[in-house]
């Protein structure tokens, strides 16, 4: 099965699921979050559902939280 | 005027030619603002369309006297106490995905310094198009954790400062400790990106 470092972790993934269909099995609401991609940074509003993930990539997740 | 006699011949050049853009000017954008002004950057790009109110004054840079004010007008009178020629471009208007590229396209780094979630995201998203570094916080309600705020790099051109967890909520209100913390580390990491060190 291939594999991305997720969060720091080494973490298994489906060939062929989208950016969206991992975070969503993993119950993690895109709203709000932040993804760093390989190095590029990602929101909500790019179309996650058509970016699919790699053996050996690495997604970040951090959370925008309200308060300033 | 020259409120840092502490800089560098090499240091003043880089502070002098920097133009720096502000997204809000609540209590992040207000504190990073007299922040980056005493340390001597001196041009700036700001937006806000809101008013000073009395819920305001617990950790933003404003005085009772001027509840009601806009705060464009209040922050220009009191930045300019620090600095009298320090060169303010303030919009008085609401920033918006579409609006965001236009009005800090000069900037050589831009400071996200919203209240609200979902528009923290919207100028990240409105801005990633661009190479400019955005410097932006996220967790920094409450009282005490201070080591738990902190940078984050995220990808090339993203700094995020906070605990990514102390969102606002009725049971966690923003104070001017925390506020503060996060607001000196965005105009420090603003600094360490213009003199290219180590955030």
């Amino acid at each position: 099965m291939p594999k991305i470092t997720f969060n720091g972790k080494e973490t298994e993934f489906t060939a062929g699921e989208s950016l969206l269909a991992f975070l969503q099995s993993r119950r993690f609401a895109v709203k709000s979050l932040i993804l760093d991609w390989n190095g590029q940074i990602l929101t909500e509003k790019d179309p996650l559902d058509t970016l699919y993930p790699k053996d050996g990539d690495t997604v970040d997740l951090f959370s925008m939280v309200g308060g300033g | 005027m020259n409120v840092n006699p502490y800089l560098s011949a090499a240091q003043q050049t880089i502070f002098t030619q920097a133009k720096i853009g502000i997204a809000g000017l609540g209590g992040l954008g207000s504190n990073v603002l007299s922040h980056l002004i005493r340390a001597g950057v001196s041009h700036f790009i700001a937006a806000d369309f809101d008013t000073v109110s009395p819920s305001n004054l617990n950790r933003q840079f404003f005085f009772a006297d001027q509840i009601g004010q806009k705060k464009t007008t209040a922050l220009t009178e009191n930045l300019r106490r620090i600095n009298p020629d320090v060169e303010l471009e303030f919009h008085d208007c609401l920033l918006t995905e579409e609006n965001i590229p236009e009005i800090f396209k000069n900037c050589h780094v831009v400071v996200e310094a919203f209240d609200k979630a979902d528009a923290k995201t919207m100028l990240i998203t409105a801005l990633s198009k661009t190479n400019i570094p955005i410097v932006a916080a996220s967790g920094l309600a409450g009282f005490g954790k201070s080591n738990d705020i902190r940078v984050r790099k995220v990808g090339s051109h993203l700094y995020l400062i906070g605990d990514l967890t102390s969102g606002i909520s009725p049971e966690l209100a923003p104070a001017s400790p925390r506020v503060g913390i996060a607001a000196a580390m965005q105009a420090n990491t603003v600094i360490a990106i213009l003199l290219g060190i180590q955030i």
